[in-house]
C-alpha cells in the first residue's frame, strides 16, 4: 500500500472516482484503509460537488472549440467591460469553465473566488496536467493554477 | 597507367591504422564515469588494428585516440567540466483572502493576481530562501504551529543561455491544514513563477494559499 504522503500527494490529481472508491487503484486501495486520508478525500470531494452545483455544466467540446469559445468570450468580455456591462465577470468565467471542461478527470475545484475575472490573460491548458498557466502583463511573472 | 600507382597508394592509406595517442585529462567537477561516457562516442574501440580506449582514475580521464579526436574530447571536458552553478531560490507563501491591506513585499504579485481571481486581498505569510545546485534537492520548513509550512524542491537542472538563467525544478508546499501543492517548473532568472490551487480547508479556515518562488543564479 501506499504511504499517506504519496496518497495525499495523488490525491491533488487524482479522479473522483478514486477518492470516492468506484474506481480500484492504489490510492482507492490505501484511502480504504486510512481514515485520516479518507477524510481529505471526503472534503476533496465536498469541495468538488459543491462547485459543482453552484456552476451549469455544458457539453463536453474539443479542445479546439473550446479554446476559440474561451477566446471569443474573452474578448467578448472585454468588450463588454468597456461599455461598463455588468454581466462581463460571468462571461469570463464561461470562458475559463469551457477550458476547463475539456478534461476528461474530475471538474474544477476553482473557488468561487478563484474564477477569473476580466480581461482575462492568455490562457494555456496543459494536457499533461490539470493546470491553467496565465501569463500576466508583467512578463516576469507567471500563474499557474492547479485544480 | 599513371593512375595505378596512385590507387595503391590510395589503398594502403585507407587500410592503414591510424597513429594514436594518450593523452590524460584531469577533471576538476565531473565524475569519471559521467565523463567518460560523456566521450564515448569520440572513442572508436572498435576500429581494426587501433582501437581506442577510456580508462580513468578518481580524477583522471585518460584516452587513447587520434590526434583530432583527443582534441574532440578535450574541447567537450572543457565545455562540460565545469562548477554547477548555484541558484537561490526566492519563496513566498501567500493567503489569498488574508488581508485588505497592500503589502508592499508582494506588491508585483498582487497586482497580477487581482486581474486574474477575485480574493479580495493577499496577505504574506511567510519568506524562505534556499540555495542548490543542479541535481540536488533541499528542503526547509518556514512558519510556526498550524501556520507551518514545508517547501521541498528537487532541482533537476540549471542552464546558463547567454547572460540568464534557467532552472528546471520539481516544487511542493504541504501545510498542516491542508492539502498541498506542486509542479514541475521551468524558470528563467528572474521570472516569479505564482502556484496555486484550491485549498479545502472547513468553515473559516478555508483558504486559498500562494505560492511563489524566483530564482537566482549564484555568480
Amino acid at each position: 500500500m501506499i504511504p499517506c504522503d504519496e496518497a495525499r500527494d495523488a490525491l491533488l490529481v487524482a479522479d473522483l472516482a478514486e477518492l470516492d472508491g468506484s474506481r480500484a487503484s492504489s490510492l482507492a486501495t490505501h484511502l480504504a484503509s486510512c481514515p485520516a486520508c479518507r477524510a481529505l478525500a471526503d472534503r476533496v470531494l465536498a469541495a468538488t460537488n459543491a462547485l459543482r452545483a453552484e456552476r451549469a455544466v455544458g457539453p463536453r467540446r474539443s479542445a479546439e472549440a473550446a479554446a476559440a469559445l474561451a477566446q471569443a468570450e474573452a474578448g467578448r468580455a472585454r468588450r463588454a467591460r468597456r461599455a461598463r456591462w455588468a454581466l462581463a465577470p460571468i462571461v469570463a468565467a464561461a470562458g475559463l469553465a469551457a477550458i476547463l471542461l475539456v478534461r476528461g478527470g474530475p471538474e474544477s475545484s476553482l473557488p468561487l473566488a478563484a474564477r477569473p475575472i476580466p480581461p482575462p490573460p492568455p490562457l494555456v491548458e496543459s494536457a499533461a496536467a490539470k493546470v491553467a498557466v496565465f501569463t500576466t502583463d508583467n512578463p516576469n511573472i507567471v500563474v499557474v493554477w492547479q485544480f | 597507367m599513371r593512375a595505378f600507382p596512385l590507387f595503391l597508394l590510395a589503398l594502403v592509406a585507407c587500410n592503414a591504422a591510424p597513429t594514436l595517442e594518450t593523452r590524460t585529462f584531469a577533471l576538476q567537477h565531473l565524475q569519471p564515469d559521467v565523463a567518460a561516457t560523456m566521450i564515448e562516442p569520440y572513442v572508436y574501440d572498435q576500429r581494426d588494428g587501433a582501437p581506442g580506449r577510456i580508462t580513468h582514475t578518481a580524477q583522471t580521464l585518460t584516452v587513447r585516440e587520434t590526434a583530432d579526436n583527443l582534441d574532440r574530447i578535450a574541447a567537450v571536458l572543457a565545455e562540460y567540466d565545469k562548477p554547477k552553478p548555484w541558484v537561490r531560490l526566492h519563496f513566498q507563501i501567500i493567503e489569498a483572502d488574508g488581508a485588505r491591506a497592500a503589502d508592499p513585499r508582494i506588491a508585483e504579485v498582487e497586482t497580477e493576481l487581482r486581474k486574474l481571481f477575485r480574493f479580495t486581498g493577499y496577505r504574506l505569510l511567510t519568506e524562505a530562501v534556499m540555495s542548490g545546485t543542479a541535481q540536488s534537492d533541499v528542503s526547509q520548513a518556514v512558519g510556526e504551529g498550524e501556520g507551518q509550512f514545508f517547501i521541498e524542491v528537487v532541482i533537476h537542472d540549471v542552464r546558463t543561455v547567454n547572460d540568464t538563467g534557467i532552472v528546471a525544478m520539481q516544487v511542493r508546499l504541504r501545510s498542516l491544514i491542508g492539502l498541498g501543492l506542486g509542479s514541475q517548473i521551468n524558470a528563467r532568472e528572474g521570472q516569479t513563477v505564482v502556484l496555486g490551487n484550491t485549498q479545502v480547508g472547513e468553515g473559516p479556515r478555508r483558504s486559498t494559499v500562494i505560492l511563489t518562488v524566483r530564482p537566482e543564479l549564484v555568480r
